[in-house]
């Protein structure tokens, strides 16, 4: 077992289960789109250096890492109308189309040969794709969510793990939003009545708690 | 045809809406999260706010039942054997001392068929109105709400009830995931607490309103009646 980690509103996981067997990272669009493009661009330098000390990690400890994709079809036949009407209305709404340039992962957060990429046109990352068969077939029972946006599709997909009952952390600086306030009220509405979807704790706190492990599983 | 309803954008966003193809929801008006002497008044963080849409919902369901569109209430619940909550969800509202399959003053805390978990007597159903049970938060989830609406030709949805934060907004992003064209009323929800029903009011506003728009009761009702 891994040792609890410092999260807020409680010690995570709230049974103190977790190993690295049973626990999955979960890399929401760290895609070019959202690198180059937003006003401001929320994923910035900053969460950029978090999100890699995150993922060097969860590789390092040997926990799967998977990573979601955002895009649409080229023909938007996967995309709802109102919404076609919406994104065309609101260039802030816009979504890459797979294939294309601002759809890849950025390079320095690129998956491994056989890390697991979950494609889907949705918010929520769950909504039309395979993912919640790839976290069961893992045996994945704890999920540690980075990427972007806060409260746009790691919010979304974060609601969704947890009424699906997987205990979730948030990881707050390998996260973030165009809007800040956006991103703060998020932190705060996850924490609220004991963790409504689960908890919230900083990169450090992740690191600590795993390499603490790693240390003891090296001299014992 | 009615005229659109104004706000983040004009709702619907094809002009097209009726009894015929619209539903209102109204999101967990439960005794628990807004009667005095339910879950949330016993753990002392009062229902001033959650009781605040009351009239609210009271107006727009007295409105949309006379112009005879489909009713939805949700109640959120478990059943007695508790065989439908998830552990860290028993675990998390346990912390508060009073947690979910509790016996508190008006009977489990929301658990199926105790007093607590029933619809507050404002708003409660009508004989031949809907009533999804969901166990989680959002009332897609584990639920047969989505094949009620497309049976019945629904894809705009007017949505109300508690919390703004918690179920009112996974439900509306999950509605709107599905590709329903989502209506949500800022006075006819509410959270426990203030700010995070106003947080939660912007991040919904935000960007030309992502998973849908969002207007108040009267700009609803005044188009309901056919004014521009």
């Amino acid at each position: 077992m891994l040792p609890p980690l410092d999260a807020a509103p409680y010690p995570w996981p709230f049974d103190g289960r977790w190993q690295p067997a049973d626990t999955a990272l979960l890399l929401i669009d760290l895609q070019a789109h959202w690198r180059n493009g937003g006003d401001p661009p929320p994923l910035n330098d900053k969460v950029m250096a978090q999100a890699v000390r995150a993922l060097m990690r969860a590789r390092d400890a040997g926990m799967a890492v998977i990573y979601t994709r955002h895009g649409v079809r080229p023909d938007l036949s996967d995309v709802p109308a109102n919404r076609r009407w919406r994104m065309a209305r609101a260039p802030g709404q816009a979504v890459p189309i797979r294939g294309s340039e601002p759809w890849q992962i950025v390079p320095d957060l690129a998956p491994s040969a056989d890390g697991p990429i979950v494609d889907r046109a949705a918010f929520n990352a769950f909504f039309g794709s395979d993912l919640d068969a790839l976290l069961r077939n893992r045996c994945i029972r704890n999920i540690i969510l980075a990427g972007v946006e806060t409260d746009g599709a790691v919010h979304a997909t974060m609601r969704e793990a947890n009424d699906r009952g997987f205990e979730c952390l948030l990881l707050a600086d390998a996260t973030a939003s165009r809007d800040e306030n956006a991103h703060e009220a998020i932190l705060r509405i996850t924490q609220f009545g004991n963790g409504l979807f689960g908890a919230v704790a900083s990169v450090d706190a992740f690191d600590a708690a795993v390499s603490g492990f790693q240390d003891h599983a090296a001299t014992g | 045809m009615r005229p659109t309803v104004p706000g983040v954008y004009p709702w619907p966003y094809d002009g097209d809406w009726h009894a015929g193809n619209t539903a209102l929801v109204v999101i967990d008006m439960q005794r628990d999260f807004c009667a005095p002497g339910g879950w949330v008044d016993q753990l002392g963080e009062g229902v001033d706010n959650t009781r605040r849409p009351i009239p609210t919902i009271v107006r727009v369901l007295a409105a949309m039942r006379r112009h005879r569109f489909t009713v939805i209430h949700t109640r959120e619940g478990h059943r007695p054997d508790l065989s439908d909550l998830n552990p860290n969800k028993q675990w998390r509202t346990r912390r508060h001392g009073l947690g979910i399959g509790d016996r508190g003053r008006e009977g489990r805390i929301l658990v199926r068929g105790e007093p607590g978990w029933r619809i507050v007597d404002d708003v409660a159903p009508l004989p031949g109105e809907v009533i999804v049970d969901k166990p989680g938060k959002g009332a897609f989830w584990a639920t047969d709400l989505d094949q009620i609406l497309r049976r019945q030709g629904v894809h705009n949805l007017v949505i109300t009830g508690i919390t703004t934060d918690c179920c009112v907004q996974s439900t509306m992003r999950e509605a709107d995931d599905r590709g329903y064209d989502c209506l949500l009323l800022e006075d006819g929800c509410a959270a426990v607490e203030q700010r995070n029903h106003d947080a939660t009011i912007a991040i919904l506003k935000a960007q030309g309103g992502r998973f849908g728009s969002v207007a108040r009761a009267d700009d609803l009702l005044h188009a309901l009646e056919g004014h521009a």
